[in-house]
């Protein structure tokens, strides 16, 4: 649009000038340089174009936000370490350093099938946790009249361990169970993130990896299929052993090399182990999980008073581990923290004294 | 003088309304005696000076005369016919007649074309030269109120309907005599009576403020800025 106004002033390259509609404007100086103060001159409505300007702009930015937010949602924060729960189903949480859940998944269709039902996305990993056990008791994976097997793993990235609280993520899963009045086996046990690598490639939770890798080195048979899909509590029964031994033997295994060793060791961040009894049987202190930075003598004060196994268990008998899966299937689940102190005195009967 | 009333008015002047040339006439015998007193530099009184008897008779042939296409408003058309009429005059009294008149007598135009263009030509120049002096006064006279034209260039109201409600604000400010004196006095905006007597928020008036300055003083010094307040679509001073 053509405007018409007198200039008023000329500075530089622009001019101020006043429309009859009593409008100031500072407007580009007309070519030619013969344009003197007081002189009407035409220009061009430049109104659209820092409309234009500042549309753009606006859009611009939202495009930013848009990506930023996605890229937030997406990317950051980033996962600092993953901790996975077999049931049956079978779920992966990653989680950020600031303790919460940055996103779950379900590693098998169960897994998919309570993922789908849960909403951890955001919350605090017990609560996520929490959550996904109570589905699981909901639609029946876990209940009073079989065997119940609780494995996590936590795969921690970079070493960053200051993200998971071991003792409020066992309580977690112990909690539920404890009002459903459940009989269950919960098993804590931080992995290598390479083993978790392996597993994410042979398409199995890093739990049940583990398994799968402790067993051939045990020589129990059981397919990868089987590993995948079965629940834990009838695997465990069908193949009489002890995940909970299973675990431990080969842990001590590697244990078994120097005791220097073992606290720079990364594994020694420790296992958590526990058999966990809701009727008031439980050992005092049977709850209290190794702590990450007790060394190998404080480890074995503690298995002798509390009876409960602790990693690393280097002063385990090997020769007696498989006859413990044995006894450990045929005597009921709450016998498994036991087998430390038993082992030692090396009988039945001082096993069952615990009781 | 209202820039658009004032054109039609001359329209129907020029057609033959000759009551409302006798109106129009004796409407802007201040603004006559004005131009005349400035030019005479004393103080004239109708009925004893030829310089107003000249002044109101050029007043009239620049009815006649003028052209809307030229640009150029009327007030500060009539003002330059005034002026360069008063200079003849002058002239014939001094008995200096030697030199020319560039405008030439009423009926001569027709038959002188090129005497007709220099005239147009005089115009013009004359014309532009007032306006850039008006420009640099009003500059002045601003800056004495702490306003610039860069200013107005933040300030100025962007929305048709602002601008207008400002422009009411500064036209009802110099409508009321108290309040221009109190103006002029602090160089300030009595924005509170400013408030009351227009229901304009106060917020707006602030806004607005340097704004209302600049056109205030555009207003109430209407006969000192002729081109820059006919070019303006003002409202008529109270």
């Amino acid at each position: 649009m053509e405007e018409r106004g007198i200039v008023t002033k000329i500075k530089g390259k622009s001019c101020i000038v006043i429309t009859p509609e009593g409008e100031f404007k500072k407007v580009p100086l007309p070519g030619g340089g013969l344009t003197e103060i007081g002189q009407e001159i035409t220009f061009r409505e430049k109104r659209e174009v820092p409309y234009l300007r500042h549309f753009v702009l606006a859009a611009s930015m939202l495009l930013v936000f848009i990506l930023a937010g996605r890229f937030y949602s997406s990317q950051a924060p980033e996962a600092s370490a993953y901790m996975t729960i077999d049931i049956n189903p079978s779920i992966e949480l990653a989680v950020a350093s600031d303790g919460t859940v940055v996103s779950g998944s379900g590693l098998n269709s169960d897994g998919v099938a309570i993922i789908s039902k849960v909403k951890v996305k955001g919350r605090a990993l017990p609560e996520a946790v929490e959550l996904i056990i109570k589905q699981a008791i909901t639609d029946g994976y876990l209940s009073a009249g079989q065997d119940n097997v609780v494995l996590a793993t936590i795969t921690f990235d970079n070493g960053d361990d200051a993200a998971i609280d071991l003792e409020s993520v066992y309580g977690a899963i112990r909690e539920p169970m404890d009002t459903g009045g459940l009989d269950a086996e919960v098993i804590i046990t931080p992995v290598q993130p390479e083993v978790r690598r392996e597993a994410l490639k042979s398409g199995v939770s890093t739990g049940r990896f583990l398994l799968l890798q402790k067993s051939a080195e045990k020589s129990i048979e059981f397919s990868a299929g089987e590993v995948g899909t079965i629940n834990l509590g009838q695997l465990e029964k069908e193949k009489k052993f002890s995940i909970i031994h299973l675990l431990n033997d080969s842990e001590q295994g590697a244990d078994t090399g120097s005791t220097g060793e073992q606290e720079n060791m990364p594994d020694r961040r420790g296992i958590f182990v526990e058999r966990y009894n809701p009727s008031g049987k439980n050992i005092p202190g049977a709850d209290k999980k190794l702590d990450q930075e007790d060394n190998a003598a404080d480890n074995k004060k503690q298995d002798k008073d509390n009876g409960k196994i602790n990693m690393p268990g280097h002063d385990l008998n090997n020769g007696n581990k498989e006859k413990d899966s044995q006894r450990d299937e045929n005597s009921g689940k709450s016998k498994g923290r036991s087998n430390n102190k038993d082992d030692r005195s090396g009988g039945d009967q001082g096993r069952n004294g615990n009781h | 003088m209202h820039p658009v009333q004032v054109e039609e008015d001359i329209r129907k002047i020029k057609e033959g309304d000759r009551l409302l040339r006798e109106d129009f006439l004796d409407n802007n015998k201040a603004f006559i005696h004005k131009i005349a007193c400035k030019f005479s530099r004393r103080y004239l009184e109708w009925g004893r000076d030829d310089e107003l008897a000249v002044a109101l008779v050029a007043f009239n042939e620049a009815i006649d005369r003028f052209r809307a296409d030229t640009g150029v408003p009327f007030p500060a058309y009539a003002r330059i016919v005034i002026m360069s009429r008063l200079t003849d005059h002058r002239r014939r009294e001094n008995r200096n007649t030697s030199v020319e008149v560039p405008l030439p007598q009423q009926g001569e135009e027709s038959n002188s074309a090129e005497f007709s263009k220099a005239w147009e030509v005089y115009l013009l120049e004359t014309a532009a030269r007032e306006r850039a002096e008006e420009i640099r006064e009003y500059e002045g006279l601003l800056r004495e109120y702490g306003v610039s034209f860069e200013d107005l260039v933040k300030c100025s109201p962007r929305h048709r309907d602002t601008r207008r409600s400002l422009i009411f604000a500064a036209a009802e400010l110099t409508k009321r005599e108290n309040l221009l004196k109190e103006f002029r006095a602090k160089k300030k905006l009595p924005l509170m009576e400013l408030e009351n007597c227009t229901g304009i928020s106060r917020k707006t008036l602030e806004r607005g403020r340097k704004y209302i300055i600049a056109i205030s003083l555009l207003i109430s010094r209407q006969n000192d800025f002729l081109h820059l307040s006919s070019y303006l679509k003002l409202p008529v001073e109270g």
